[in-house]
């Protein structure tokens, strides 16, 4: 076992090729603290959801959703350059088209699924292997953990729903007879889908990892994320269609997330209130029976932070218990 | 009672859990060195180690670290190395690569973990492994990079919780003399549970015995090994007798199936000794000071409390 653990020296000078096996050294370089230790377990989130440095077949799942995701994002781009060329200004507006708000409408629920089978990767195994008490016994709380873990998947979930609408962009600016005109014209959509998808990013985050902090498997994370995405959707839609019951779909976190883009994307529709039809009108015929009746902004911006919130202290008082 | 220069001190810690005190108001300090801390399963040794890491508060009591409340201040935690009794390996990673991680984790920049990583890899032997994923590991090997984890960031004090468990006898062997090399080239203060007296009496230098969630003894292993007012003498024939010439001259013993305990040390006794060897022809193999073992320590600590104390 001590395979080189006795220095070899080079007290012949006329030895050659010597090897030096200095073994272990104590160490008296520099030591940074807490800002290295989150930064490390932050970076080996993001090492963990995208599979980096493990084998192909780790690499395989969110890859694929990524490019799932982009090349929704690419026919998006064409259809949009397509109609833009095919009809001109007029026509393309005429037709509305594939846009920016539209692709998160498409794309909310596979960002879904893709957080529900990427995101337990990064609490799960650590609990499940006991390495987690690893981290607790180093220069980090159990909140350093959590929220480096946290941001991690933030930033996959930012790339991965931000990469396609840079696809879709330069779609429809390539697409314009002009694109500078187009730029010009359109400026304000990159903001908008900026914090769109940073809005239905970090919620997806959070819900995901409370789910992935509660259950020490990662099929068992997943499972519960899809049923807390499917199951109040499946028992609110029936219900929200009479509108004095509209209400109840604060707890469809899909629709929470996608009148939130299209709060972003439209602003608040005029008179909203919780109940009232929506007067919203769709800017694309492929949205016709997409949109269903919109909360109103009070209603959804409450609805929006306790989704927010709510898990995510659960999943910080959870993880500070294990320390108590 | 604690001594001064301790490293880790508890002051009347008691930790409990629902109906369960894992630990009674223990008093006690650890200094430079090995030191093993005995005990049966469930007699709190975990439960010791865990406080002073700061993974939690004790329940009344205080605990200290290098001079500081560990659960307050978590930086002082880069200046300890943890060695868990359970799994704690993501089985899919690398050694180079899980090493490297956990350094940066203790705060050191990413190019010299890298470096810390190789070395303390060779230093448990596993220099030429360190690519494999760790789920492709013998258990010894994964035991040695447990404790390479724990001491990949250069620790002050390391705290190995039965760091020879699941081993065979040969890793065990070799667990124990990486332990002992911890301390003795390196410099770094070890606290080694076990519940196995054989590895604490090889292993070091200092011995706390928990029972029950309190401290039953705590002092130098040399003391609790000392020599005793008994010679133990073995023959390689005639052994018959040999006995009979011994109760011949008066000689007060007990007879074993090894060999003959003789009571008393003195000169006078040699003699008789020497005189019945001759008289039996009885050729001798070993006369020794017989030293008190470890085992009549661990029986006797519980009718035996009263020597609590710094370790």
């Amino acid at each position: 076992m001590s395979e080189a653990t006795a220095p070899k020296t080079a007290s012949d000078p006329n030895a050659t090729g010597v090897v030096f096996d200095i073994g272990y050294q104590r160490y008296s370089g520099p030591r940074e603290g807490r800002r290295r230790a989150r930064l490390a377990v932050y970076k080996d989130g993001i090492r963990k959801a995208l599979g980096f440095g493990r084998s192909a077949r780790t690499k395989l799942l969110p890859w694929a959703f990524v490019g799932l995701l982009v090349i929704i994002g690419v026919i998006m781009a064409v259809m949009a350059g397509a109609g833009q060329r095919a009809l001109g200004d007029a026509g393309a507006e005429l037709l509305g088209g594939p846009s920016h708000r539209l692709y998160y409408v498409i794309s909310i629920t596979i960002l879904f699924v893709f957080a529900a089978l990427v995101a337990p990767r990064l609490l799960c195994p650590d609990r499940r292997n006991g390495t987690l008490h690893l981290y607790l016994v180093r220069p980090l709380t159990s909140t350093d953990y959590v929220l480096a873990r946290w941001a991690a998947f933030l930033t996959v979930m930012l790339l991965v729903a931000w990469l396609p609408q840079c696809v879709v962009l330069v779609g429809r600016v390539l697409g314009h007879p002009e694109p500078m005109t187009y730029l010009d014209g359109n400026w304000t959509d990159i903001p908008k889908f900026l914090l769109s998808g940073a809005a239905i990013a970090v919620v997806v985050t959070t819900v995901a990892m409370f789910a992935s902090g509660l259950a020490t498997r990662r099929g068992y994370a997943s499972v519960l994320l899809i049923a807390l995405y499917l199951i109040p959707s499946a028992v609110t839609a029936p219900l929200s269609l009479i509108p004095q019951l509209q209400w109840v779909s604060v707890f469809d976190l899909g629709q929470v997330l996608g009148d939130t883009n299209t709060l972003i994307f439209e602003g608040a529709p005029q008179g909203a209130e919780a109940g009232a039809q929506p007067d919203f009108e769709s800017e694309s015929p492929f949205e016709e029976g997409l949109l269903p009746a919109r909360l109103a902004p009070g209603l959804l911006l409450t609805a929006y932070f306790t989704w927010l919130v709510a898990p995510g202290a659960i999943l910080w008082r959870h993880y500070r218990r294990l320390t108590r | 009672m604690h001594e001064a220069g301790a490293l880790m001190t508890l002051s009347k810690v008691t930790k409990r859990y629902a109906t369960v005190v894992a630990l009674d108001e223990v008093d006690l300090s650890f200094s430079e060195g090995i030191t093993g801390l005995l005990g049966e399963n469930g007699a709190g040794k975990s439960t010791m180690i865990k406080i002073l890491l700061g993974l939690f508060p004790p329940t009344a009591g205080s605990a200290r670290v290098l001079g500081e409340d560990v659960t307050r201040n978590p930086l002082i935690r880069s200046r300890l190395g943890y060695m868990p009794e359970h799994d704690c390996l993501p089985l899919e990673a690398p050694a180079a690569e899980f090493l490297c991680h956990m350094a940066e984790v203790n705060g050191l920049p990413a190019t010299r973990a890298r470096m810390r990583a190789a070395d303390t890899l060779r230093h448990v032997g596993l220099f030429e492994a360190r690519h494999r994923p760790m789920g492709t590991y013998s258990t010894g090997m994964k035991q040695r990079v447990k404790l390479a984890q724990a001491l990949v960031h250069d620790p002050d004090i390391v705290l190995l919780d039965e760091p020879a468990a699941g081993l065979d006898p040969a890793g065990r062997d070799e667990m124990l003399d990486l332990v002992r090399r911890t301390y003795r080239e390196f410099g770094i203060t070890v606290v080694f549970s076990s519940h196995l007296m054989s590895d604490v009496e090889r292993t070091c230098d200092r011995i706390t015995i928990l029972e029950g969630g309190r401290v039953a003894r705590s002092g130098r292993v040399a003391e609790y090994t000392a020599e005793t007012r008994t010679f133990f003498i073995e023959v390689d024939g005639n052994r018959e007798r040999f006995l009979s010439a011994l109760t011949a001259r008066g000689v007060s013993m007990a007879v074993g199936r090894g060999g003959v305990a003789v009571q008393g040390v003195d000169e006078d006794l040699c003699d008789l000794v020497r005189d019945a060897l001759v008289e039996a022809e009885a050729p001798l193999r070993r006369m020794a000071p017989r030293r008190r073992d470890l085992t009549e320590l661990f029986t006797g600590a519980a009718g035996d409390r009263g020597d609590e104390g710094g370790a």
